[in-house]
C-alpha cells in the first residue's frame, strides 16, 4: 500500500514538473511550492491522505488552467481564419497610371426626374363610306414624375400625337400631405368625373373612350388647369369615402366650353369604397359638375354621374385570374335659350382575366346626344387583349353602333400599346 | 354674380365640412406604435422586437405575389394611420409609393421617422452590373429584392426594423433591443444549432454564410480535436442531405435560400423575370431536367402550377409548392415555422422516388 502511495506521489510530481516545464505560466511559483512540499512527502512517506488529495486537486485545477488557455488561443486562431474565409478579396487598387480625380459637379444625371414613353398606336377600320380608315399613332406620352422638394410632387404628361401637334396632357404639383387629410394638385389635369374620365388613353381597358365619356365630355376627355382638392373622408358609412372637389378653367369643348374668359368648371366626385372579401371590392360614387357651354358664360351645363365597380382579384391568383363590372351613367341638363336639353348616357362592361396573357371582355355602350336627347346610339363592344409582358400589349376589338340619327357601323380596331422607363399604372 | 356666388359656395361648404368633422378625422393615438409592414415577414420579426409595444398588420398576403399587389384604398387606410412602414425598400413593392401618397401620412413618407427599409445591411445578390434595361425581363435595378429567403438576411433585417422602433418610440427603446438580441440568438440557433453559435458566434457564422464558405470552413477546421462541421446544427443541418443538389425554380424568389443551404438552381421556368413561359422554353427547360437528371423544382405557391405540373408528368421530376411568405399555408405563423417548413418539404421531395 505504501509503495502504491508513494508511485503515485512519483507520478504526480513528474506530471507537475512536466506541466511547470510545459508553460511558462504565471503559476510557476505556486508549482515550485507544491514541488517541495512533495519532496517532503517523499522524505516523509507517512503523510497524510489529506495532503494527498489537496495536491491531487491543485493538479487538478492547473490542468483546467491550462486546457483553457489552450482553448483560447485555439478559438482565437479560429476565429481568425473564420474572418479570413469571410472577408473578400479585394482587388489591387495599384495600377501603372497615376491616380486622377474627377468632380462630380458637372454629372448630376442622378437628380433628372423619372422618365417614361408610352406608345399607343392603332388601327382603325370602319364599314362607312366615308370613314378615314388607317394606321393611327394616337400618341406618344412622355411621363416626367419626380418629387419637387420635402412636400410636393411634380408629374408631366407630355402628348404627342402622329399628327405631331405637341401638347401638355397634364403638369401640376401636388402638395400630398395637407392638414385635415387633405391633398391639393394644381396645375393642369384631368378632372375626377366618374372613373375613366381621369385616365389617359393608353390605359383604358378598351381602346376607345365609352361612347357616353366622348358625348358628353369630348373626345379627349373634361380637363383643364386649376385647383384639385382630394379629401380622405372620416369613418362614414363605407370602408373608405373620398371627396374631389375641383374648379378649372377649361372644358371639354361639349358641355364646357373651353374658349371665352369665363369658363370656370367645377367637378365633384365622391367615392364609396367595401372590401366585400379579401379578393373583392365594390366601388361606387357621385359626380357632379357645373359650368358653361358659350363663350360668354350664358348657358349652363349641370353634368350629374353615377359610377358603380366591382373587381375580383384573387390574392395568391391575381396573376392569373382577375374580373372586372364597372358602370358609369351620365345626366345631363344644358341651358339653352328657352329651357333646358336633358340627356343622358351610359356605359358598362365586363373583363375576365384568363390567364397570365389574355384579357377578354365586352362592353355596352348607350348615348343620347347631349344637344339632341331625341338622337341616340348603342353599341357593343367585344374585345380580347394579350400581354406579352407587363410593359407590351396588343388589342383586337369589334364595335358595332347603331344610330337613328345616321348609318349604322361596324368598326374593327386593333392597339398595341408600348412603355419604355418606369412607369406604371396607379390603378387598382 | 350667379357664378361667383356658385364658386365661393361650394367651396364654403366644403371647407365648413371639414372643420365639422376634422376632431374624427385625428383620432388619438393609443398607447401603442402601430406598425404596418409590407410583407408577412417583416411583420413578423416587428412581432417579435415589438412585443406588448406594438400592434402590426401588413399588406400582402402570404400566398401573394409581391410583385403584383393593387394600391386599394382600403391598404391606403391601412397606412394613414401607421407610426411605422417597412418595406424592403428596394424594387419589390412598386405599388408602395403610391399607397404612401395615398395614405397622406407624413410620418411614413420616405425619408421619415416613421419609414423602414427592410434591405440595408443585406449583401444582395444579382445586383446587375451593366445597365440594366427590360430585355432582361422584370429586371430588378437594386438586385434579388426577396430578402426574406435567408435567416441570414433575417438578422440585417431585424435590425433595420429595431432602428425604426427606437426612433419612433424611444421610451421603450431598451426594450426592443433586447427583444431584438433574443430574436437574433434564437435565429442564430436555430440557424447554425446552439453549439457552433456559442463557438464562434452569430455574427462570425452569418459573415461566413454571406461569403458563401461557412461549409468549406466548418469540413476543414477543428476545434478541441474534432471537425467543426459536427457541431453544426439547426437548419443548415437539416438541410445537408440536399446542399450542393440542382433543382429547377419556376421564378429568381430563391437565390438566398439557395446561397445558405447550398441548392444549385440550373433553370426557371420563367425565361426571364416575371414573362411568362413560351412552349419553347418549357421544353428547353424539360430537356435539361432529363439530361441532368434533376430531381426538384421549387415553385413559390402563388405561381400557376399547370406548367411545374406538365413539366412533372413529362419529366418525373418532384414540383414543390412552397409558400414565399408567413402564412402562405395555414401552418407557418412566423419566420422560424417558415424555414422549417421549407427544409422539411424539400428533404421530403429529394427522398421521394420517382
Amino acid at each position: 500500500m505504501k509503495f502504491h502511495r508513494l508511485m503515485g506521489l512519483v507520478l504526480l510530481f513528474l506530471s507537475l514538473t512536466a506541466l511547470a516545464e510545459a508553460q511558462e505560466h504565471p503559476k510557476s511559483n505556486q508549482l515550485k511550492q507544491i514541488q517541495q512540499e512533495l519532496v517532503a512527502l517523499k522524505m516523509a512517506p507517512d503523510s497524510t491522505q489529506i495532503k494527498l488529495d489537496q495536491l491531487r486537486d491543485q493538479l487538478q485545477k492547473l490542468q483546467q488552467v491550462q486546457a483553457a488557455t489552450q482553448q483560447k488561443a485555439e478559438l482565437e486562431k479560429l476565429l481568425k481564419e473564420a474572418k479570413d474565409f469571410a472577408r473578400e478579396k479585394k482587388a489591387s487598387q495599384k495600377t501603372a497610371f497615376p491616380t486622377v480625380f474627377f468632380g462630380g459637379q458637372r454629372q448630376q444625371q442622378a437628380l433628372n426626374p423619372n422618365i417614361s414613353v408610352t406608345g399607343d398606336f392603332n388601327g382603325h377600320f370602319s364599314d362607312l363610306e366615308a370613314a378615314d380608315n388607317r394606321f393611327n399613332l394616337r400618341e406618344a406620352e412622355f411621363h416626367i414624375i419626380a418629387p419637387l422638394d420635402p412636400y410636393t410632387r411634380g408629374k408631366f404628361f407630355l402628348g404627342i400625337p402622329g399628327s405631331g401637334h405637341l401638347h401638355v396632357g397634364e403638369a401640376y404639383m401636388q402638395w400630398l400631405n395637407l392638414p385635415f387629410n387633405l391633398q391639393l394638385k394644381v396645375g393642369k389635369f384631368r378632372n375626377q368625373f366618374g372613373i375613366l374620365n381621369r385616365w389617359h388613353a393608353h390605359g383604358l381597358p378598351q381602346v376607345d373612350r365609352p361612347r357616353v365619356l366622348t358625348r358628353f365630355l369630348g373626345e379627349e376627355g373634361l380637363s383643364g388647369m386649376g385647383l384639385a382638392f382630394n379629401w380622405l373622408l372620416p369613418k362614414l358609412w363605407a370602408q373608405v369615402n373620398e371627396l374631389d372637389l375641383e374648379i378649372i378653367s377649361g372644358g371639354d369643348g361639349v358641355s364646357f366650353s373651353a374658349e371665352g374668359t369665363k369658363n370656370w368648371v367645377t367637378v365633384g366626385h365622391f367615392k364609396n369604397y367595401y372590401d366585400l372579401t379579401p379578393n373583392s371590392y365594390l366601388e361606387f360614387g357621385f359626380s357632379g359638375a357645373y359650368g358653361h357651354h358659350d363663350a360668354d358664360a350664358k348657358l349652363r351645363t349641370i353634368l350629374g354621374g353615377f359610377d358603380l365597380t366591382y373587381k375580383w382579384v384573387p390574392i395568391g391568383r391575381s396573376k392569373y385570374r382577375t374580373f372586372e363590372f364597372r358602370n358609369e351613367l351620365i345626366l345631363s341638363q344644358r341651358q339653352k335659350p328657352g329651357g333646358n336639353v336633358n340627356a343622358f348616357g351610359l356605359y358598362s362592361y365586363i373583363e375576365n382575366k384568363l390567364n397570365a396573357r389574355w384579357w377578354a371582355g365586352i362592353r355596352f355602350d348607350y348615348s343620347e346626344l347631349p344637344t339632341d336627347p331625341e338622337n341616340h346610339e348603342w353599341g357593343i363592344s367585344p374585345h380580347l387583349t394579350w400581354w406579352q409582358s407587363e410593359f407590351v400589349f396588343y388589342r383586337l376589338q369589334l364595335s358595332h353602333f347603331e344610330r337613328n340619327y345616321g348609318e349604322d357601323e361596324t368598326v374593327l380596331w386593333f392597339q398595341s400599346v408600348w412603355s419604355m422607363g418606369p412607369h406604371k399604372h396607379e390603378v387598382y | 354674380m350667379f357664378r361667383k356666388n356658385t364658386v365661393l359656395g361650394t367651396v364654403g361648404i366644403f371647407l365648413t365640412a371639414i372643420l365639422l368633422v376634422s376632431r374624427i378625422a385625428f383620432p388619438q393615438n393609443g398607447a401603442k406604435v402601430k406598425v404596418v409592414a409590407s410583407l408577412p415577414d417583416y411583420a413578423s420579426i416587428a412581432k417579435e422586437i415589438g412585443g406588448d409595444y406594438v400592434v402590426v398588420d401588413h399588406i400582402v398576403a402570404g400566398n401573394q405575389n409581391p410583385h403584383f399587389v393593387p394600391p386599394k384604398p382600403s391598404y391606403a387606410l391601412k397606412l394613414k394611420d401607421a407610426d411605422v412602414f417597412i418595406s424592403t425598400g428596394l424594387d419589390l413593392e412598386m405599388w408602395a409609393p403610391t399607397l404612401i401618397d395615398k395614405s397622406r401620412n407624413p410620418k411614413i413618407f420616405e425619408g421619415a421617422i416613421g419609414y423602414v427599409a427592410a434591405s440595408p445591411g443585406v449583401k444582395l445578390l444579382e445586383v446587375p452590373t451593366t445597365n440594366p434595361d427590360r430585355s432582361a425581363g422584370d429586371i430588378h435595378i437594386y438586385g434579388n429584392p426577396h430578402i426574406q429567403t435567408s435567416p441570414v438576411n433575417l438578422r440585417r433585417i431585424s435590425e433595420n426594423i429595431l432602428i425604426g422602433l427606437q426612433k419612433v418610440d424611444p421610451k421603450h427603446a431598451t426594450y426592443y433591443e433586447q427583444r431584438q438580441k433574443t430574436y437574433v440568438a434564437r435565429i442564430d440557433s436555430a440557424m447554425f444549432g446552439p453549439k457552433l453559435v456559442h463557438l464562434l458566434g452569430g455574427e462570425t457564422l452569418a459573415r461566413l454564410v454571406e461569403a458563401g464558405t461557412l461549409i468549406d470552413f466548418l469540413q476543414n477546421k477543428e476545434y478541441g480535436g474534432e471537425k467543426l462541421i459536427h457541431k453544426l446544427g439547426g437548419w443548415l443541418k437539416a438541410a445537408m442531405p440536399f446542399r450542393g443538389k440542382r433543382v429547377i425554380a419556376y421564378h429568381k424568389s430563391w437565390a438566398y435560400f439557395c446561397r445558405d443551404f447550398g441548392l444549385e438552381v440550373v433553370d426557371h421556368i420563367e425565361p426571364k423575370p416575371g414573362i411568362p413561359p413560351s412552349a419553347r422554353h418549357v421544353k428547353e427547360v424539360i430537356d435539361k431536367i432529363k439530361s441532368q437528371q434533376i430531381k426538384v423544382m421549387i415553385v413559390a405557391n402563388y405561381f400557376e402550377k399547370k406548367t411545374p405540373r406538365k413539366i412533372e408528368a413529362r419529366t418525373g421530376i418532384k414540383a414543390v409548392f412552397l409558400p414565399l411568405s408567413v402564412g402562405g399555408v395555414p401552418e407557418v405563423k412566423n419566420t422560424f415555422d417558415l424555414f422549417d417548413y421549407w427544409i422539411k418539404q424539400i428533404n421530403r421531395a429529394f427522398e421521394e422516388k420517382p
